[in-house]
């Protein structure tokens, strides 16, 4: 028996993909995100409101990669994609955190080295 | 470095990383300023301060003694890291590590300098409680971390070392080079072992005298033990892996004038 597929039943997901890739946008207008920081998640969503708004195909996608059902496709393609963002968004942490360390490091021996100089004065 | 009297006294710079610390450092500084001259080098004492909420900076300043603050807490690995550049970068010929909370008494520091003049010029000074048995010892959970520590960093990486966790230690100009660029920053001292194997230092052990902490309480308390042993089993291994493909220690950088500074 073959599912019944249509955009009536993806909505409300479509939806949900549109207002996330706003929030997104406006993040990128407001400079609270940069574009490097952000354009794997809209590729992301973009990727999904294609899916939502063109089911069939993404039924076909589906398929081809030995799903039955579009939402389990859907939901593992979820489950990979924010797995692979957050390994991401850990390295990006990682390399800022080692930077702060060493400015940090590099501003107190600079302080230090200033409180002498003045005291020599 | 060299004990021979007819050479002129190696410069040794003694890093004191310490958080919250006020109650012990005033004593121990005073430790230092009593047996500083008769150790056979030109002893300097700096204290990095990682940030303490306390009047850390405020008792050294008052002791009249160098300190680096560190503007927010970055911890112990990232603390003794700042030491060392200051010694690579001021010209020391060594520094030694020596935690704030007045478990190490300055006095051992004669016998790190003395096993550093040896003919093999070691790279890497490790005090040993261990070796000694004398003085304060460790809990037995303490001591057991420490068999397992020793027992893992010789099956991973041949290092044959008593006491991994000692936080009293004399570096060279080869380890002050290396470890100025490359020093693990959480629960670091068992790390810095693994690393310095694999860049083929010569790392040796001394024994000492160790005393019960004099003020403050130790950073790994309640569950922490557990996760310290877990993330420290598995960075030796990382570290030695990291660090086994690349070259041996570098080769002994020139002594860089006074003054001069390096920002990335």
């Amino acid at each position: 028996m073959s599912p019944d597929i249509s955009l009536a039943h993806y909505w409300p997901f479509a939806v949900l993909c549109a207002v996330a890739l706003v929030a997104v946008v406006r993040l990128l207008v407001r400079e609270t995100i940069t574009l490097q920081g952000s354009i794997s998640f809209g590729v992301f969503l973009v990727v999904f409101l294609v899916a939502a708004l063109l089911p069939e195909r993404a039924l076909d996608v589906a398929r081809a990669m030995g799903f039955t059902l579009l939402s389990n496709f859907l939901f593992a393609l979820a489950l990979i994609g924010l797995s692979i963002l957050h390994l991401r968004g850990r390295v990006a942490l990682s390399r800022a955190d080692l930077r702060t360390v060493q400015l940090t490091q590099e501003l107190a021996l600079l302080e230090e080295r200033v409180r002498r100089l003045s005291g020599e004065r | 470095m060299t004990c021979d009297p007819a050479r002129p006294k190696p410069r040794v710079l003694a890093v004191i990383p310490a958080f919250n610390e006020e109650e012990s450092l005033p004593a121990l500084l005073e430790e230092f300023r009593v047996v500083g001259p008769s150790l056979h080098c030109n002893l300097e004492v700096v204290v990095i301060d990682d940030g303490s909420r306390d009047r850390t900076s405020a008792v050294v300043s008052a002791a009249g003694v160098r300190v680096v603050r560190h503007c927010r807490n970055l911890g112990i690995g990232a603390t003794v890291q700042t030491g060392l550049r200051l010694a690579l970068r001021e010209g020391f010929d060594a520094a030694v590590q020596v935690d704030g909370d007045g478990q190490h008494p300055p006095g051992e520091i004669a016998r790190l300098l003395a096993r550093a003049a040896l003919p093999d010029a070691p790279d890497l000074v490790i005090g040993s409680r261990v070796l000694t048995c004398r003085g304060h010892q460790t809990t037995p959970l303490r001591r057991f971390g420490q068999v397992w520590l020793s027992a893992w960093l010789r099956l991973v990486c041949g290092a044959k070392i008593t006491d991994p966790t000692s936080g009293l230690r004399l570096y060279g100009r080869r380890a002050l080079t290396l470890f100025s660029e490359s020093y693990p920053y959480d629960f670091p001292e068992p790390e810095v072992l693994a690393v310095a194997a694999a860049r083929h230092a010569v790392v040796v052990e001394e024994g000492v005298e160790m005393r019960a902490r004099q003020g403050g309480r130790s950073s790994i308390y309640g569950l922490k033990p557990v996760y310290y042993m877990i993330k420290v089993t598995i960075a030796i291994a990382l570290a030695y892996l990291r660090h086994r493909g690349r070259a041996a220690l570098p080769s002994l950088s020139p002594v860089p004038q006074p003054g001069a500074f390096h920002v990335p």
